[in-house]
């Protein structure tokens, strides 16, 4: 439970990056269309506000010039109506560059035919990308164009007052007319210059929406494409070890269930035993016989007994940790013969020893169970039939590992058998033993990460090779 | 005088043999009867001992290399004269209700019985 916990706070982190990557990104792309339109429609309202300008600087000059051939003083009128228009923008312009935005600037934006909802959004652009080279370009353009608007207004007051006073001549009206055809021409140039850098700024801004729309929406895909990936990584790997614990449970209650099974069977057999031999020694007479009786007794505990501890055995080696900890092989060895000498002929059994290697750091519970079984084997199945019984003890290095064996020339093991003898509960002969043995060995040798190898002939011998892999291995 | 069957015993642990032997001595007079240690060494004696008037086999279920269960599939492959006049008694420890079941419902099986053997049953059939 704990460990899952430290896993959850190692991965906690990465995730929230990708997240906080994929929020920020969002953040920003809303930010960047919000005023990228804003600008942008800003930019119609200025182009707008330009053609009112033109319209009305021609109109104006148009009805300058009726007035100047005419003299009807309702061209006037209409004159000074028209010119107001780009007259108004100029003193917007004027204003909002001296003191930015104000009443008077509105104004005259009004005046100038601009609509009423787009003045905040004209100022807001002119006030913060007024220093813009786009903006400051198109500033400047619209700064000549009023310049040129002044000069058309002298002008007019100029033929305005001639008229009022009859003093126009035909050459006046001839040069007024050039000079209002060149104001008009050059105005008309500006006009289009300022329309053009407002259109080119216009592109250039939907460039850049385009790219850093496209910036992001791919760093926010990525992102998430990268999140689900850790997501769909994780749950696979969180399967994986379901399924690896979820096989280790079914192995373990496959156990469970033989072993209670066997058990049942393996503790009540010597019980069984004991209430028959009760039965016959109460219709026995002869007292040897039923001295005999008591002796078999005595074994049929005995066999319980054994079965116990190989119980006790068997649930050390599963529930222990694993302790590495200085051991000596000798010792351990001589601990074991002197406890299985009570073993029928273990007397009669000639023991020699070749310890190459004594003292090495394993865990002690671990070879004691691999070495007390697999001696107690060793003494009980040996062939009472030949002259001389031996049992080789040996420990020595070998490919950088150390080594234990037990040889013995006993009954063997035959070849039938030799694949199952590793098995819970296997065995040739119960009267000897539980069957939980050799398992426990097994199991025990699998608990040290060593190895253990067989090499046996059916009436010569047995030998068992325990591989010890170094401590720091484990 | 009474007709005696003939007695084999399948049965791995020596002293429960020694048991069973002793008993069916004192008991009912019967000597010799026939041992064998796994269901491998019953069906052995079985195959090389057909000729038998009458043959009361004891059975033990939990024994090495072929035990109680395996023995009774492989008495049913046996040729139908070898296994007349059998009657198979299983004679075990096991307290575990399925498998008395298991036994019961064999149809080789006359009857399970549970360690250790007791006469009153064995001469209620027997004699």
């Amino acid at each position: 439970m704990s460990k899952l916990q430290t896993l959850k706070n190692f991965r906690f982190p990465k995730v929230f990056i990708l997240i906080l990557i994929v929020f920020i990104s969002c953040a920003l792309l809303i930010c960047i269309n919000f005023f990228t339109i804003k600008i942008l429609s800003a930019n119609r309202a200025y182009v707008n506000g330009e053609s009112h300008y033109s319209k009305g600087q021609k109109d104006a000059s148009r009805h300058l010039i009726t007035y100047l051939y005419t003299k009807n003083p309702n061209q006037w009128k209409l004159y000074l109506e028209e010119l107001k228009v780009p007259q108004g923008d100029g003193i917007a312009r004027i204003t909002l560059l001296k003191a930015g935005d104000n009443k008077i600037a509105r104004n005259g934006f009004l005046i100038g035919r601009n609509h009423e909802e787009d003045l905040d959004d004209i100022i807001w652009l002119f006030d913060n990308f007024k220093q813009i080279s786009y903006l400051s370009k198109a500033i400047d353009e619209w700064g000549k164009g009023d310049k040129l608007i002044f000069k058309l207004f002298v002008i007019g007051q100029q033929i305005n007052a001639k008229i009022e006073r009859n003093l126009l001549t035909i050459e006046d009206q001839q040069q007024y007319l050039k000079q209002i055809s060149a104001i008009s021409d050059q105005l008309t140039i500006n006009e289009r210059n300022f329309s053009n850098v407002l259109g080119e700024g216009t592109r250039k801004i939907k460039d850049l929406l385009i790219i850093s729309n496209v910036f992001f929406i791919l760093i926010i895909i990525c992102s998430v494409c990268l999140y689900y990936s850790i997501m769909v990584k994780r749950l696979l790997v969180s399967k994986k070890e379901t399924e690896i614990k979820n096989e280790n449970l079914i192995i373990v209650n496959r156990e469970l269930d033989r072993f209670v099974y066997s058990a049942s069977h393996d503790l009540r057999s010597p019980i069984t035993s004991l209430k028959g031999l009760i039965e016959i020694t109460a219709l026995e007479d002869d007292v040897n016989q039923v001295r005999n009786y008591l002796e078999m007794m005595h074994q049929s505990l005995a066999r319980q007994d054994q079965f116990i501890s190989d119980i006790i055995d068997y649930s050390k080696n599963k529930r222990k940790e694993v302790i590495m900890e200085p051991v000596s092989l000798k010792e351990l060895f001589n601990e074991a013969i002197l406890q299985l000498m009570h073993i029928e002929n273990a007397s009669k059994i000639k023991f020699t020893q070749e310890l190459e290697i004594d003292q090495i750091e394993s865990d002690g519970l671990r070879l004691k169970i691999i070495i007390n079984n697999l001696l107690s084997n060793a003494i009980k199945y040996a062939d009472c039939s030949k002259q001389e019984m031996f049992i080789t003890i040996k420990t020595y290095f070998s490919e950088g590992l150390n080594k234990i064996e037990v040889a013995d020339n006993g009954i063997g093991i035959h070849d039938d058998h030799k694949d199952n003898i590793f098995d819970m509960y296997f065995g040739t002969n119960k009267n000897k033993g539980s069957g939980l043995g050799l398992y426990i060995v097994k199991e025990a040798v699998e608990n040290i990460k060593g190895d253990i190898s067989v090499f046996s002939e059916s009436t010569v011998g047995s030998k068992f090779i325990v591989t010890i892999p170094n401590s720091n291995a484990i | 005088m009474q007709f005696k069957p003939q007695f084999l015993v399948i049965e791995d642990n020596l002293i429960d043999q020694f048991i069973i032997k002793k008993l069916l001595k004192k008991g009912l007079d019967i000597n010799p009867l026939f041992i064998a240690n796994n269901g491998k060494e019953g069906i052995d004696w079985l195959v090389q001992n057909p000729d038998h008037k009458s043959l009361i086999i004891l059975l033990d279920i939990q024994m090495p290399i072929m035990n109680g269960f395996e023995f009774l599939a492989e008495f049913a492959t046996l040729e139908e004269n070898l296994k007349a006049k059998i009657e198979i008694f299983v004679l075990s420890s096991t307290l575990d209700i399925d498998e008395i079941k298991k036994v019961k419902n064999n149809k080789y099986v006359s009857d399970f019985w549970n360690k250790p053997l007791r006469l009153d049953l064995l001469e209620s059939i027997s004699l």
